[in-house]
C-alpha cells in the first residue's frame, strides 16, 4: 500500500495543540478566564484580554478522529438531543456528560462563550444551551450572511458591534482592555494566514508536496492559535518544509497520475484511510475549500477592529454560493485538478445544501464531480464500502480520461 | 346555504387544498402582482402596501416532486419549497422573498431556481437577535430597501399612506387570530385542530382583509362549551400537519395554546399604528417572542413556552419536530427536563411533511393523550 510521506512538522504539531488544550486546563490556576469560542469568531480579542480560548468544534474533530465520535454522539441522543443534529454538538454535548470518552478527557468549565454565527447558525443554539449548562455569559456576533455584494449597513453592522466588544469584554473578565495586544494578535493572525495560505498554494507544483490530509492535520494551529507568535513559528516552520520538498520535485506521494480537490469539512474518522485509498491509486488530494478557508485575514490597516471586522465577516460559510463556485473554479485552475470531491457531510448543513448546484455548473464546464455522503466527525455514517466503489470508479475514470490507453 | 362557520371553513379548506389556484384567481381579479414569501419572519406589510398578495409558502402545498438539488438531510420544508419551485409549482408567483430564518433557508435561496428562471428575488437578511448592538440601525436599512424593491416589483411606490393601511389590515387579522387562540383556549374543544390548522393556513395564501373576515365568521360559532375533552394540549415547534390534527381530533384532544410558527408565532405581535411605520416594523421584529430562529438569551424561549402553556390552560405539551430541523431540536432535551420536573406530560414527534407515517403518528397521539395530566 502506498503511504503518503509524514511531514516532519506533524511532531511540532501534535506538541502546540496538546499546549493548547492544557492551557484551558491550566487557566484557572493561572488566574486566566476562559472562553468557549466558535471557529469562525474573533479570537483576537481574547488574546488582548488575556483569556485562554477554547474551541468546541475542534475538539469535535479531535474526538472525531480518534473515532469517539459514534459513541459521544450516541450518548447525547440519549439525552433527548436527534440524531440529524450536528455531530459536533453532540459530541460536545456527549463530552460534557462523559469525558472520559474524550480523548483529550473533555474540555474545561468555560466563563464566557464568544460565538460568531458566520460559520452556521446552528452554533447559535449550541451555544444557548451551554449557556444555560454552564450558566455563563453568552456574546453573540452577528454577521448577516452575504448572498451577493456586501451591503454598506452589514458592514456598519458588524463593525459596530465588534467596536463594542471590548467594553463587553472588559465587563465580563474585570479587565481593562489592551488595544495594543489586540493590534498585535491582529498582525499575528495575518502572518499566520498567509504562511498558511503559502503552504497551501504550494500545491499548484507537480508532484504536489503534500496532500490535502495532511493540510486537515496541520489546520488546528490557524483555527486554535490565530492571533499568536507560535502559530506564526509553526506555519514559518511548515512553509520551509513544504518548499525543500518542492524544490527537491518530492511528492507527497510516488507516482501521483491524479490530483483532486476536497470540499467541505473532512471525513475525520477516515482521513488516513482515504489518503492512502487514494494514494494507493496514484490520486491525491491536492487542496480542500475548507482549510482553504482558513486563508481569509484582516487587511493592513490602521483601525484593526473594522479590519477583523471585515475579514470575520466574508468567512467562507457566511458567502453566498457564486462566491464559493467561483473560488473551486480557481483553485481547480491553479491546483491544476482532474476532478472534485465533494463530502455531502449530513452534519454541516451550510456546507452541504447546495453542492449539487456548485456540482452541476462545473460539470457543465467540463469539471468532473462526485459527490460523496458521510459525517464530518460520527463515524456511524460512514459507509465504508460504498465509499471506496465510488472513489475507485471516480479515480479510474480521471485516470483513464487523462490517460487513454494506459495500462495500470 | 352554509351557516358563516361552514361558510368560513370551507373557503379556507378550498384555500388550503389548491392554493396555487387561490392567487391565481387573486391575480385576475385584482391584476396585480403576488409575491412568495420563504417562512417566517417576511415583513409583509410592506408588499401589501405595494398592492402584492403576500403567499407564504411552508413546503407542503403540493405532493413532494424529486428534485436533484436536495439532499436527503435537508428538512422537508425546505425540500419541499424547493423541489415544487424547481418543478414548476408556484408560476403564479411573481416574485420571492427569501428571510434569512436558518441555515437551510439561506441556502435555499442560493439553489431554488432553475436557470431560466428571471423572477426578482430579495433576499431579507435580518440580525438573529434584537440584543446585538446596531440591530435596529441595520434592520431599518434592511426594511427600507425591501420597500424600495417591493416598489420597483410592483410598478407601485410604498407611500406612507399605504404603509399606514397595511399595518391596520394586518393588525386586524392578528387581532381575529388572537381571538381564535383565546376561544380555543378558553372553550377547549370550540375549535379542532384541524380547523385551526386550516385556519391558521388559509392566512397564508388569502388576502388578509379577506382572512379577517373568515375568521370572524368562524368565531361567530355559539360561545356553548362543546363535549369534554381528554386532554388539553398545547402545541409547539415549527408547523403541525394534516395527520397530527386529525390524529388529536380523533382522540379526543382539544388544541388550548401554541406557539407553533405557522401559527401564534406567525400571527403574533401588533405593529405600532402610530409614527414611523418602517420603525415601527422594525420595532415589531425586534420585540418578537422568543422563537428557535433568533437568538434568545438564557432559558427565554423555555420559560416563555411554560408561561404560554400555564396561561393556555393546558395540560400537556406535544412538541412537533420537523425532522432535520437544527433550530428547533436543540432545546428539546431542556423543555423535556423542564416538563418531568413539572409533571407535565411531554411528547416530542418527529415530523416528515412529505413522509409521514400515519399510523404512528396516530398511535403515538393516541397513547400521549391517554397519559395522565
Amino acid at each position: 500500500m502506498a503511504i503518503p510521506k509524514r511531514l516532519e512538522s506533524a511532531a511540532e504539531m501534535k506538541k502546540l495543540m496538546l499546549r493548547h488544550f492544557q492551557a484551558g486546563w491550566l487557566a484557572r490556576e493561572e488566574g486566566r478566564k476562559v472562553a468557549f469560542v466558535t471557529s469562525g469568531a474573533p479570537v483576537e480579542f481574547l488574546h488582548a484580554m488575556d483569556v485562554v480560548p477554547v474551541y468546541p468544534e475542534n475538539h469535535g474533530a479531535v474526538c472525531g478522529v480518534a473515532r469517539a465520535g459514534g459513541r459521544l454522539c450516541q450518548a447525547a441522543e440519549e439525552k433527548g438531543y436527534s440524531r440529524d443534529l450536528c455531530s459536533y454538538w453532540k459530541i460536545d454535548w456527549g463530552a460534557r456528560t462523559n469525558p472520559s470518552e474524550s480523548p483529550i478527557g473533555g474540555l474545561p468549565k468555560p466563563d464566557i462563550l464568544l460565538c460568531a454565527n458566520n460559520i452556521c447558525r446552528t452554533v447559535v443554539k449550541w451555544y444557548e444551551g451551554l449557556s444555560r449548562f454552564y450558566r455563563v455569559p453568552l456574546l453573540l456576533l452577528d454577521m448577516p450572511f452575504r448572498h451577493a455584494e456586501e451591503e454598506p449597513a452589514a458592514r456598519e453592522y458588524v463593525r459596530e458591534q465588534f467596536r463594542n466588544l471590548p467594553d463587553e469584554l472588559a465587563r465580563l473578565t474585570g479587565r481593562t482592555w489592551n488595544e495594543e495586544r489586540f493590534r498585535e494578535s491582529v498582525s499575528l493572525s495575518r502572518v499566520s494566514s498567509v504562511l498558511w495560505e503559502e503552504c497551501i498554494e504550494a500545491n499548484s507544483a507537480i508532484p504536489a508536496p503534500i496532500t490535502a490530509a495532511d493540510q486537515f492535520l496541520m489546520m488546528g494551529p490557524i483555527v486554535t492559535m490565530r492571533g499568536t507568535q507560535e502559530a506564526v513559528d509553526f506555519y514559518r516552520g511548515l512553509k520551509d518544509e513544504i518548499r525543500e520538498r518542492v524544490r527537491r520535485g518530492e511528492g507527497a506521494i510516488e507516482g501521483e497520475k491524479t490530483r483532486l480537490l476536497w470540499d467541505n469539512l473532512p471525513v475525520w474518522h477516515q482521513l488516513r484511510p482515504v489518503s492512502e485509498f487514494l494514494a494507493d491509486r496514484g490520486a491525491v488530494l491536492v487542496g480542500a475549500t475548507y482549510t482553504n478557508a482558513w486563508t481569509e485575514r484582516p487587511a493592513e490597516s490602521s483601525d484593526a477592529t473594522e479590519a477583523a471586522a471585515d475579514a470575520y465577516a466574508r468567512v467562507w460559510l457566511n458567502m453566498g454560493l457564486r462566491h464559493r463556485e467561483e473560488v473551486i473554479r480557481r483553485m481547480t485552475a491553479s491546483f491544476s485538478t482532474d476532478g472534485v470531491i465533494f463530502h455531502a457531510n449530513r452534519s454541516c448543513k451550510p456546507y452541504s445544501f447546495g453542492q449539487e448546484e456548485i456540482a452541476a455548473r462545473l460539470k457543465s464546464v467540463g469539471i468532473a464531480c462526485i459527490l460523496m455522503d458521510g459525517d464530518m466527525a460520527d463515524e456511524r455514517d460512514f459507509a465504508e464500502g460504498g465509499w471506496r466503489t465510488r472513489l475507485e470508479a471516480f479515480v479510474e475514470q480521471r485516470d483513464n480520461h487523462f490517460h487513454p490507453g494506459r495500462k495500470r | 346555504m352554509p351557516s358563516g362557520v361552514e361558510w368560513a371553513f370551507r373557503f379556507a379548506s378550498e384555500a388550503c387544498r389548491n392554493p396555487e389556484a387561490a392567487v391565481s384567481r387573486w391575480r385576475s381579479l385584482s391584476g396585480r402582482k403576488a409575491a412568495g414569501c420563504i417562512p417566517i419572519y417576511v415583513p409583509e406589510e410592506i408588499l401589501h402596501a405595494a398592492g402584492m398578495l403576500p403567499v407564504t409558502i411552508w413546503g407542503n402545498e403540493f405532493a413532494p416532486a424529486s428534485s436533484a438539488v436536495v439532499p436527503p438531510f435537508i428538512c422537508s420544508v425546505a425540500g419541499g419549497i424547493v423541489s415544487s419551485i424547481r418543478s414548476g409549482k408556484w408560476k403564479e408567483i411573481d416574485a420571492w422573498v427569501f428571510p434569512s430564518t436558518c441555515d437551510t433557508l439561506q441556502n435555499a435561496f442560493e439553489v431554488l431556481f432553475p436557470h431560466n428562471d428571471e423572477r426578482p428575488r430579495f433576499p431579507f437578511v435580518f440580525p438573529a437577535s434584537a440584543h446585538v448592538p446596531g440591530a435596529p440601525e441595520y434592520l431599518l436599512d434592511r426594511v427600507e430597501a425591501f420597500r424600495e424593491w417591493a416598489g420597483k416589483v410592483s410598478g407601485r411606490e410604498v407611500s406612507e399612506g399605504a404603509l399606514d393601511s397595511s399595518v391596520r389590515v394586518y393588525n386586524e387579522n392578528r387581532r381575529a387570530f388572537a381571538l381564535l387562540e383565546k376561544r380555543m383556549a378558553e372553550s377547549p374543544g370550540s375549535f379542532t385542530g384541524r380547523e385551526f390548522l386550516t385556519f391558521a393556513r388559509a392566512g397564508m395564501v388569502l388576502p388578509k382583509e379577506a382572512h379577517t373576515k373568515m375568521l370572524r365568521e368562524a368565531l361567530a360559532r355559539s360561545h356553548a362549551t362543546p363535549a369534554e375533552t381528554r386532554a388539553k394540549v398545547f402545541l409547539t415547534g415549527i408547523l403541525a400537519t394534516v395527520p397530527v390534527m386529525e390524529a388529536l381530533d380523533a382522540a379526543g384532544a382539544a388544541i388550548v395554546g401554541n406557539d407553533l410558527a405557522l401559527g401564534t408565532r406567525y400571527y403574533s405581535g401588533p405593529t405600532d399604528e402610530e409614527g414611523d411605520m418602517l420603525l415601527s416594523l422594525v420595532r415589531r421584529h425586534l420585540r418578537r417572542d422568543p422563537c428557535s430562529t433568533l437568538h434568545g438569551i438564557g432559558r427565554t424561549r423555555i420559560d416563555h413556552l411554560f408561561d404560554r402553556f400555564e396561561g393556555a390552560g393546558a395540560d400537556r405539551i406535544l412538541l412537533l419536530r420537523v425532522r432535520q430541523c437544527e433550530p428547533e431540536s436543540g432545546e428539546i432535551p431542556d423543555m423535556a427536563d423542564e416538563s418531568r420536573k413539572r409533571g407535565i406530560p411531554f411528547l416530542c414527534l418527529d415530523i416528515d411533511l412529505h413522509g409521514e407515517e400515519r399510523i404512528s403518528v396516530t398511535m403515538r397521539i393516541e397513547a400521549f393523550v391517554e397519559m395522565g395530566g
